[in-house]
């Protein structure tokens, strides 16, 4: 047995106080669960704490918190492991972020993340017609949306989305995920309407910005980041779907861009993500618009040296052999008959922690 | 699903009620829990006789007149989990006693109960159902009914 303090959030929406830290010191085995600890502290000293949970075995995605600041499963992360991660020797537990807390370490999931899972058509839009008894699919198939289908809905990677912080609309990291999960299986029906749904929504899958926060966050290894790219790349090269977003134009640059310069030119970035992937896209009127409209935005590019008029005319590029190495890169992602999908469940490489 | 009646409605209102306003001078529902589990460990698990099983049974009495003082901190109408542990409580404490009386009205052993002062299995009297139920004085009682067998033939387990 050894003794670990446990510093929790805590919320009374009815006390009309903020809310404020408590903390208390358990005592169980290292190797136990941070839930076991809250739950010894409920048991113990204080039974309004509340906290959502059920399975203890991450796997009903009930016990989402943040941990030491990051998001976890508390059934899933040993006290001694949170302790050694803390900052002070104190394990701090507070509910996620993104969502409103009802009460303590529970958050309104309701309000947030079922209602954005929905969004997304959560079910088989089966072909016509049905066949009599079981369809029969490739296992390659079912592989590829495997990963996907290891969700267990806690909402980790929402807690903790970034683009979902600046944008409380995006449909995000859970539910973008669930869309692959259908978009990748042969047995739907309606996979260009989905994404043409999903590019098309200004909070759709153009709208996440790559920052690998829900990849991280992810308990169970779903990396819903790179699912979301999977469905960009269905949207963008297998159905060719130019959204009015300029997601796809967007991508398209930065591809052509860095093959050219094996650096990002940030000025002709911006002409061609709305101009179209083409030189010319500056003289365009679809860009002269949006630069106009864009004008304070370059004005604090200018400011931070994101752009300057030199690179604005004279964009910096790598040296020879670097952009040849970044050549051979596209040679070989574009030469290869499959696709690089990084998937976990394909590649082998399994980093669940 | 079926529909409670508002009779049943009020007079599970009014239980709540009365649990929230306990005054502090009972046993928490938390202690009891644990003892429960505690106790069910050491005398109801699968080697049981009839001395631990009644030492079990004194102390779920016990148990079940501290839950009826018993206090929860919450007092909140939000996601208030403390009183539903409290009504679990009361059902694990149920469970508890039908699960013991009817092991100590068992004797002999049979899948998972190994009675250790009745370690055979008896099918002439024992191949049937206990059935507990909660009498009109709120002490259970015990009646049978006749198990149906069908394709499988009842015998010893032998391993």
């Amino acid at each position: 047995m050894s003794e670990f303090t446990l510093r929790l959030r805590r919320y009374d929406p009815e006390s009309g106080d903020a809310p404020y830290w408590e903390e208390h010191t358990i005592e169980l085995e290292p190797h136990r669960s941070v839930l076991e600890g809250i739950l010894q502290a409920k048991a113990r000293f204080d039974g309004s704490i509340g906290i959502r949970c059920s399975c203890r075995a991450a796997i009903c995605g009930s016990c989402g918190v943040r941990i030491n600041g990051r998001p976890d499963l508390a059934c899933h992360t040993h006290l001694d492991k949170a302790e050694k991660r803390s900052k002070d020797g104190v394990i701090e537990v507070e509910p996620m972020g993104n969502m409103p807390v009802i009460k303590d370490l529970i958050v309104d999931m309701e309000a947030v993340h079922w209602k954005k899972i929905r969004r997304v058509t959560p079910w088989l839009i089966a072909k016509q017609p049905v066949p009599k008894r079981e369809y029969i699919v490739p296992r390659e198939s079912m592989v590829d949306v495997t990963q996907s289908m290891a969700c267990i809905q806690c909402g980790a990677c929402v807690s903790d989305c970034l683009s979902m912080e600046v944008d409380p609309e995006f449909i995000g990291p859970a539910a973008l995920a669930k869309a692959y999960r259908f978009v990748g299986d042969p047995r739907d029906d309606q996979h260009r309407e989905r994404l043409q749904d999903l590019a098309e929504d200004p909070h759709g899958i153009y709208d996440c910005t790559h920052c690998f926060q829900c990849i991280d966050a992810c308990p169970k290894g779903v990396a819903p980041m790179s699912q979301i790219m999977r469905l960009r790349r269905r949207a963008g090269n297998d159905f060719n779907i130019e959204d009015r977003n300029n997601g796809e134009r967007h991508e398209a640059a930065f591809v052509s861009l860095i093959k050219r310069h094996g650096l990002l030119d940030e000025a002709e970035l911006l002409a061609r993500s709305y101009g179209g992937d083409t030189p010319l896209a500056k003289f365009k009127p679809s860009f002269v618009a949006e630069a106009v409209s864009s004008l304070p935005a370059v004005g604090r590019a200018l400011l931070r040296r994101k752009m300057t008029p030199a690179t604005v005319l004279k964009p910096h590029k790598l040296a020879k052999q670097d952009r040849a190495a970044v050549k051979r890169i596209y040679e070989d992602v574009e030469g290869s008959e499959q696709r690089a999908e990084s998937n976990l469940y394909i590649s082998g490489k399994d980093e669940d922690r | 699903m079926p529909h409670a009646p508002a009779s049943r409605l009020r007079e599970d209102a009014t239980m709540i009620g009365d649990i929230l306003d306990r005054p502090r001078d009972g046993r928490r529902f938390a202690e009891i829990k644990d003892e429960l589990g505690a106790t069910m460990n050491e005398y109801v698990a699968v080697y049981r006789d009839e001395e631990g099983l009644t030492k079990a049974h004194e102390i779920v009495h016990r148990l079940k007149e501290e839950a009826g003082k018993a206090y929860v901190d919450d007092h909140g109408s939000v996601f208030n989990q403390d009183v539903l542990g409290a009504l679990e409580v009361g059902y694990l404490l149920d469970c508890a006693e039908a699960t013991i009386v009817s092991a100590i009205d068992r004797k002999e052993s049979r899948g998972a109960q190994f009675r250790l002062d009745y370690p055979d299995r008896l099918d002439e009297e024992w191949l049937k159902h206990i059935n507990v139920t909660r009498g009109a004085d709120g002490e259970p009682e015990i009646s049978y009914s006749p198990v149906t067998i069908t394709k499988w033939q009842p015998e010893v387990r032998k391993y």
